[in-house]
């Protein structure tokens, strides 16, 4: 799945480099869910989400010459998304405005087992320090492993893993304690 | 792979922008090349500007070293003339002078003989 958009951008890549806004569509629609989903489990708001991830693919059509390969589109898109989520992140924490809980809510959850509890997960991620928060959606919803997620958060495989380690035992943590309180 | 990491999964599965966003997208791409032309263009306009301007200024400058140099060298002229002048003089007094001086020695050398 991941290595077919990866040729069917790196296909698409040439003819939207030359203009062919049509092409930079096709780009577009393979990869929005995937940088939207980063958007949306960092921030938790559909609209800021929406938003953010319009505001990456226009940085990347203006960035378009620089880009090599499918492979490095995706990567590059990955980063991007991910450095803007943690600056956005960062600029509400500093004006205090939303808290993380009471960020409104504009979709309803993916699960078919278990609404609730995955809800409750989500809410838990979303209250991860940003680098673990960033590790654990890249981890779990990009399906990378912590070399690739090295690479695009530009940190040492072993810091990626530690903190991994850490979110993960956190998160276990606080859905046992949760889980027990309601059995 | 276990039970934990599967509800992980299950909990960040991946979803949609609201529908026709692609297409949101692709209407502001037209936007955002025009604006960056307009941003080009702007640009391109000041720094015309500014080498207008220093372009200007230098010539303005030259001009003014070119006719500071002229007028230097005017009064250089001047001076010289004035000193070849006064040294044409000089000399037509001088040589009065010694003209003078010989009248007076031949008198007095007559009027020694005379005596």
């Amino acid at each position: 799945m991941a290595s077919v958009t990866v040729e069917f951008t790196g296909a698409l890549l040439d003819r939207s480099v030359q203009g062919d806004t049509s092409a930079f569509a096709g780009i577009v629609r393979a990869n929005q869910s995937m940088v939207y989903s980063v958007a949306w489990s960092f921030l938790r708001d559909g609209g800021l989400a929406e938003e953010l991830t319009q505001d990456v693919f226009l940085e990347l059509y203006k960035n378009l010459r620089h880009i090599e390969s499918g492979a490095h589109l995706i990567s590059w898109l990955r980063r991007v998304t991910v450095n803007r989520c943690i600056d956005r992140v960062r600029k509400r924490k500093r004006e205090a405005l939303t808290a993380l809980d009471d960020a409104p809510e504009l979709q309803s959850p993916a699960s078919h087992e278990d609404p609730m509890a995955s809800e409750h997960l989500r809410k838990l991620i979303a209250s991860l320090p940003e680098k673990q928060r960033a590790i654990v959606i890249l981890r779990y919803q990009e399906d990378m492993d912590p070399t690739e997620i090295a690479s695009v958060l530009e940190m040492p495989v072993n810091t990626v893993k530690s903190k991994l380690h850490r979110a993960l035992a956190l998160l276990r943590g606080k859905m046992e304690r949760r889980e027990e309180m309601e059995s | 792979m276990n039970d934990f990491e599967d509800r992980l999964r299950e909990a960040l599965k991946r979803r949609e922008p609201s529908a026709g966003f692609a297409e949101r997208v692709i209407a502001l791409v037209p936007q955002r090349r025009a604006t960056v032309w307009t941003m080009h263009w702007r640009s391109i306009a000041a720094i015309a500007a500014v080498l207008v301007l220093a372009f200007s200024a230098g010539l303005f400058e030259w001009h003014r070293q070119v006719e500071r140099a002229e007028r230097a060298e005017a009064a250089n002229r001047q001076l010289m003339y004035a000193l070849r002048l006064m040294a044409a003089k000089i000399e037509r007094v001088q040589n009065r002078l010694e003209k003078s001086s010989t009248v007076v020695k031949v008198d007095r050398e007559d009027i020694k003989g005379a005596l």
